[in-house]
């Protein structure tokens, strides 16, 4: 093995790997560490005061929203880009949905697209702009190109970076002073948070995907459930996952109140980054793949918040109030009164009407929730009813071109959805495509906070499969019908 | 940035669980061309009737527009303050409406670390203690307490590198300038130890 100064002190006292096909070697050192600790410290530049590192951002992602406001903040200084290379650039959160957009389409669009290509072309940080092959949300792209490796240290300027910590990367959301913090030093600055594990017991039932059990884990254990910790999922059920459930499971977890979420990465992480734009190959591979194994947290490692959570009873579930917490299964009864939702305690939230549905946002954009929320079309038949607005929304052209290439878009138009252009869309409403006052969508997205999908929006957050469901039937519903 | 040493004023009681950055700042109103600067939309749905900040009718319900509270430069806030999106815009616009001191039970954490880059200090104490505070209040930041009248004096939790940064009135891009020959050294030695993590991106 090579001797490796920075992922592999601990490394090189192991014996090799191999021996158990993607699980990592039993430790011998003293003092078990975690997931968590073996990426941190390995990324430490410098300790510095009050407990803080200088830690090294391996790849950095910025978008049309918050990039802009970074290249302002290090342009008003007089700095420069430190690493281009490590910064990725993506169009998602102003950019119209419709077919034919351009940066005109969406006022916040002509405004920043603008200013994101010319910070990346002064700078030479890669974009891939609104008519880019791979265009996508950032979340979505970044691990479906490779960007995001297993290992790596991921910051963008977007809460739900904590998505990419599917991949066993550390990943976490940063706000805009920060975003220039990264662009001038390659670093950010943060305290080890504690830390939680979050063991998934037992196995789902048909028509329970992990959207599922990401809102049913929030509402069991409140909004604030994992406060401020760097969550660790685990068990049966998140080894049972592929990688874009694993993803929709680490989306939600900063609704969870976690800092981020990882998850250690196996051979359905190993099988997924392979062969990727950016992912390495050949005898970088095997390295790669050799540090990668040693990524899993100690047997005896001591959390400072453990959790577990069986999911075998759990039904689809569908968020009733104004935040992921207020979640109830859809064959339950909404539990008070909620004036802003139109909902009164008691009413089952199964078979109330929605004007809108939106299938997309990077909690369940991906191949995999098109091919959910398809498959239930194709079984329950039928059309969406005139008075509803059904849209699907692809997480990337990638993911829309997989999807058609498989028939998904002649499914979803034949049923009277709208198949539309990648981004962030309907979710915040960032692009102006808002859901409107007093109207009530179903959204695979990710928040359903007051105004969020637009001013006076109702929003219920389900998975996939239940908004499709709730699409073609006009009313919230019950995947399982269709099973 | 300004330094931020001693704050006194009276406190202003803003005490409803979760509220989060979409409701401190709404995105139509970033994104948007709005009339006025992003504060007056600050608190939108909740600040003003009709939840429309173009109206400019306060409502008279939201402790914001209580004339008791005007000019206060202390919020009290409570559990989970600030969660949600990660948009800086909020602990700005707080800055803005004049706030340079938020003491909640929790915060949302990437609000949490925003509000320093803002020059805002975020304190955390534990729920009953804030729901008791009233009247004027003095925050020292270099003895790091909350005293309200004359006698009540409250230590909070401060952070040794954020303190710093606030009594100068600096921030962390500065600092961290400072290492960047140990930076260089750091990217030096990982393309060695850790080729797959740099070369296809080349």
């Amino acid at each position: 093995m090579q001797p490796d100064p920075l992922n592999g002190q601990a490394q090189q006292e192991r014996p090799a790997p191999g021996a158990g096909e993607g699980r990592p070697p039993e430790p011998v050192t003293a003092v078990p560490t975690t997931l968590v600790d073996r990426v941190w410290d390995t990324h430490v530049v410098a300790s510095l005061p009050g407990g803080y590192d200088l830690l090294h951002v391996d790849r950095h992602l910025i978008h049309d929203l918050g990039g802009p406001g970074g290249f302002r903040e290090i342009d008003k200084r007089n700095l420069e880009v430190r690493s281009p290379m490590l910064t990725f650039a993506v169009t998602d959160h102003c950019v119209s949905s419709e077919t034919g957009r351009t940066d005109a389409s969406t006022r916040p669009g002509s405004l920043l697209l603008p200013l994101l290509r010319d910070g990346c072309r002064r700078s030479g940080i890669t974009l891939f702009d609104i008519d880019s092959p791979e265009q996508g949300i950032v979340h979505v792209v970044a691990p479906e190109l490779g960007i995001v490796l297993p290992g790596t240290l991921v910051v963008c300027g977007d809460s739900h970076t904590c998505t990419n910590g599917a991949l066993g990367a550390l990943a976490w959301g940063i706000g805009t002073s920060e975003v220039a913090h990264v662009l001038a030093t390659q670093c950010v600055v943060e305290r080890k948070p504690p830390q939680c594990r979050v063991t998934l017991e037992g196995a789902l039932r048909p028509g329970v995907h992990a959207k599922d059990v990401i809102l049913a884990l929030i509402a069991c254990y409140g909004v604030d459930g994992a406060a401020g910790h760097a969550v660790e999922f685990t068990g049966p059920v998140v080894s049972a996952m592929d990688m874009e459930a694993r993803m929709t499971l680490c989306n939600l977890s900063v609704e969870f109140g976690a800092k981020f979420a990882m998850i250690a990465p196996d051979t359905t992480t190993f099988d997924f980054v392979a062969g990727r734009r950016y992912s390495p190959a050949g005898e970088q591979w095997d390295q790669a793949l050799a540090a990668w194994r040693t990524l899993a947290t100690d047997p005896g490692a001591v959390f400072d918040l453990e959790l577990a959570f069986e999911v075998s009873s759990l039904a689809p579930q569908v968020s009733w109030g104004t935040n992921p917490g207020q979640t109830v299964a859809v064959d339950a009864t909404v539990p008070e009164d909620n004036a802003y939702m139109g909902l009164r305690a008691g009413q089952p939230i199964a078979g109330t009407p929605v004007d809108r549905v939106f299938i997309g946002s990077c909690a369940n954009a991906r191949l995999g929730d098109l091919l959910a929320a398809a498959d239930i079309v194709r079984r329950a038949g039928g059309r969406v009813p005139a008075s509803v607005q059904a849209w699907v929304v692809p997480g990337s052209q990638q993911v829309k071109a997989q999807a058609e290439a498989l028939g998904l878009r002649e499914v979803f138009e034949a049923a009277g959805f709208e198949w539309r252009q990648p981004g962030c869309s309907m979710c915040l409403a960032t692009n102006e495509e808002y859901v409107g006052p007093g109207e009530r969508c179903i959204s695979t997205s990710n928040r359903n906070f007051v105004g969020r999908q637009g001013p006076g929006a109702r929003t219920h957050l389900a998975s996939p499969a239940t908004a499709a469901i709730s699409a073609l039937r006009g009313v919230i519903a019950d995947p399982r019908e269709a099973e | 940035m300004e330094p931020l040493r001693v704050v006194r004023s009276v406190a202003v009681p803003v005490l409803m669980a979760n509220v989060d950055t979409d409701v401190i700042t709404p995105m139509r109103r970033i994104v948007g061309r709005s009339e006025h600067p992003l504060h007056h939309y600050a608190f939108e749905a909740l600040r003003y009737l009709g939840g429309d900040g173009d109206t400019g009718r306060p409502d008279p319900a939201f402790p914001l527009n209580d004339p008791r509270y005007a000019g206060a430069s202390i919020m009290l806030t409570g559990p989970n303050f600030g969660c949600g999106s990660s948009r800086e815009t909020a602990p700005a616009a707080i800055a803005a409406l004049g706030f340079r001191v938020l003491i909640g039970p929790s915060f949302g954490d990437i609000f949490f670390n925003n509000c320093f880059q803002q020059g805002v200090l975020p304190i955390t104490l534990d729920e009953a203690v804030v729901e008791g505070l009233t009247g004027e209040l003095t925050v020292e930041v270099e003895t790091q307490t909350v005293t309200a009248g004359s006698t009540t004096v409250i230590s909070f939790e401060l952070n040794p590198l954020r303190k710093a940064c606030l009594l100068e009135g600096t921030d962390m891009i500065g600092m961290s300038l400072g290492y960047a020959d140990r930076i260089g050294a750091w990217q030096d030695r990982d393309r060695v130890a850790r080729p797959w993590a740099w070369e296809t991106l080349a």
